[in-house]
């Protein structure tokens, strides 16, 4: 064994985290806000579907993927104090009144004969608005600096694209004629219309500079300067 | 055959007295209920339970059946024609049995044991299903073996010889589940 | 979709068969059965045990059903000021064990032979669960329903153990240990939303108490030797229930033995 006594690094040599991330505090508080407010209303939307859809296993998927969202509004709840938010419920919010007509929009349909466009909504529109908003953060927030939000994206993208893939397995199952395919994609451009108009789930700038973001960019310091493996 | 069933008409349960005598007389002809036998059925209409049971007396039969067992369990005091059926057939083909001489000489019901009764109703239910080509529902007929005979392997294999079996004899039964 | 979703909507695939709930209630046969005359507790010793438990199980399935939508309705019906977001993180995370139980059920259902709507259903224990008060609602749905899952899985397990079944006893004890987290969920939200007013707490203890007798009619669930269903006290105890409060399920139940009363809308 090397001698204990011997300097080493904070960091192995196989950790290349750095330094620099686009978003401030603020910026990142702000994003889990929209987070937390999106899902909280998807998981509210699923558990009151569950009850008008008639196909069982969309029925027990729908009750579980419920709690996947709820679970996630939890995380996002819990990490806004810590981003000195004291009063979560200010940053969780809709990003702008566009999202909200999309939330609207996505939880209108009731209908037993309407599972086609309730899942079209959440799994072809919402949920790869979702996953690509959260894997923008992982990729752009500072891994170091905001590593518990990262951890927390880690699990919420584990959980949203196994969601998404039974989803879209379970759509591909019940489309069956050329209508519904029709239906199917009549919705998905109806809804995707709303949320391009919101900009995606963090409104403008889920997937790049937001107009309030102001984190440092090339400026910053970088991890050589502050010590990275050598 | 004669077959009559008792009460004539129903006040409870939306059953009609003319049509069970009708099933009864199909499903003995299928069976091979001797002809000149009497056949009562009598019905306990105030009874949502589902007991059936056969009675043989001399040349006479009679069949005590509570209500609920010739109702549909998806229509409440609704009658339903395949578990009527179905019931019938397990009875009759019982009937039958203690009329063959070939088939032996089997207790008394009141002295038969659960697991003799469950061995002798899959052997009959068996038989009812290939003769009308009907559901006999082979799963939940396992399930009540099963309780009977347990849930392993060898209660299986019996069962299912019980189920596909035919010209099978009392000490048949008796051997197949190890009685 | 709107707030509040009636009973009779609750969405089915062509084979379920809906009975109303009142048709099982005032059922003509009913007045016939004499006083104490039941099924008699559920075990092997039963000429009719397959019948029965299966019948019952079946009952489970469609109770787990709507125990799934009643959990997921609480989460949308009601606004963050009318119910706070822990408690529909409860209800959420509810959804998913119910969603469990009906997977379970319906294997279940399979493995004792039984088909998927064999059995007529009634809405009764989503009606339950439409109560526009979130403490009324949660309080006859996680404590009143939940409660006799307990006493229903218990019977369930314990009909299997004699049986020797090992699938039925290993299900219902995994769903045993789901319905006592649920009925705690219900205790926990009972004295956390009623703190400060007893009048509330005091009406969804009643309407609890309308739910059980409810459950308890002609003793299908009781402490009686010949009660279908029997009071599981310990797992009561688990789950927050007092002793007071049990002694008081137990003699509604007796009383609800009374000839004058209505059947069980399950089993
Ligand atoms: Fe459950
Ligand atoms: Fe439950």
């Amino acid at each position: 064994m090397a001698d204990p006594s011997a300097p080493r690094s904070p960091f192995a040599p196989w950790d290349r985290r750095e330094l620099p991330g686009l978003f401030t505090v603020e910026e990142s508080a702000r994003r889990v806000g929209h987070y937390a407010w999106i899902e909280m209303r998807l998981f509210e939307a699923l558990g009151g579907w569950v009850a008008t859809v008639p196909e069982l296993d969309v029925k027990t998927t729908l009750g579980r993927h419920c709690y996947h969202h709820a679970w996630h509004a939890e995380l996002w709840h819990k990490r806004l104090p810590e981003l000195r938010e004291m009063r979560p419920d200010r940053l969780i919010r809709a990003p702008n009144a566009h999202l909200e007509a999309f939330v609207a929009a996505l939880t209108e349909p009731e209908a037993p004969d309407l599972t086609i466009e309730k899942l079209v909504g959440v799994f072809r529109v919402l949920l790869p608005r979702k996953i690509a908003a959260y894997s923008y953060h992982l990729a752009a927030t500072s891994r170091i600096t905001d590593a518990p939000t990262i951890r927390s994206l880690g699990f919420i993208l584990d959980d949203e694209q196994t969601d998404w893939q039974e989803g879209e397995m379970l759509l591909q199952a019940l489309i069956e004629t050329d209508e519904e395919v029709a239906r199917a994609a009549r919705r998905q451009s109806e809804l995707e219309v709303l949320i391009t108009r919101a900009g995606g789930i963090a409104g403008p700038g889920s997937l790049g500079p937001s107009s309030t973001s102001s984190g440092p960019t090339s400026s910053g310091p970088t991890s050589q300067t502050v010590g990275a493996a050598s | 055959m004669i077959v009559t069933v008792d009460p004539p008409a129903f006040a409870l349960v939306d059953f009609d007295a003319g049509r069970i005598a009708a099933l009864a007389a199909d499903v003995a002809a299928l069976v091979g209920v001797p002809d000149d036998l009497a056949v009562g059925i009598d019905v306990d209409e105030k009874n949502p339970f589902g007991k059936a049971w056969a009675l043989v007396d001399g040349r006479s039969v009679t069949l005590s059946v509570e209500g609920g067992a010739f109702e549909d369990p998806q229509r409440l005091r609704q009658f339903s024609e395949a578990g009527t059926r179905l019931v019938l057939g397990r009875l009759l083909f019982r009937v039958a049995d203690r009329f063959d001489p070939a088939f032996g000489d089997p207790p008394a019901d009141v002295d038969l044991t659960k697991a003799e009764h469950a061995a002798w109703d899959a052997y009959s239910l068996g038989r009812y299903a290939r003769r009308a080509g009907a559901d006999g529902g082979r799963e939940r007929r396992r399930y009540a073996f099963r309780i009977r005979h347990g849930f392993n392997d060898a209660a299986d294999r019996a069962f299912d010889q019980l189920w596909d079996g035919s010209d099978l004899t009392w000490v048949d039964l008796r051997r197949i589940c190890s009685l | 979709m709107r707030k509040s979703f009636p009973a009779e909507d609750l969405a089915r695939d062509g084979r379920f068969r809906r009975a109303r709930t009142e048709d099982r209630f005032e059922d003509p046969r009913n007045e016939f059965l004499p006083p104490g005359r039941r099924a008699g507790k559920l075990t092997p010793d039963r000429s009719d045990a397959a019948h029965a438990a299966r019948q019952l199980m079946h009952g489970i399935f469609v109770g787990e059903i709507q125990a799934l939508e009643g959990a997921g309705r609480t989460v949308w019906d009601f606004d963050d000021d009318e119910a706070p977001f822990a408690l529909k993180l409860d209800m959420a995370r509810q959804c998913w064990d119910e969603a469990r139980h009906t997977e379970m059920s319906v294997k279940l259902g399979e493995w004792m032979g039984t088909e998927v709507g064999e059995f007529a259903e009634t809405a009764f224990l989503y009606q339950a669960a439409c109560n526009p008060d979130p403490v009324l609602r949660l309080t006859g749905v996680n404590r009143a329903l939940e409660g006799l899952a307990i006493d229903v899985f218990n019977t369930m397990r314990e009909f299997g153990e004699a049986c020797s079944d090992p699938v039925l006893s290993f299900c219902e004890d995994w769903m045993l240990a789901d319905e006592v987290t649920h009925v705690k969920m219900g205790s926990d939200w009972l004295r956390r939303l009623t703190e400060n007013d007893p009048e509330r707490r005091e009406r969804a203890l009643e309407f609890q108490r309308v739910v059980d007798k409810l459950f308890s009619f002609r003793g299908f669930r009781g402490e009686a030797d010949d009660s279908p269903i029997q009071l599981a006290r310990t797992f009561r105890r688990m789950a927050g229930f007092g002793d007071t409060e049990i002694d008081t399920i137990a003699a509604d139940a007796e009383a609800g033995s009374d000839p004058e009363g209505w059947r069980a809308p399950v089993g």
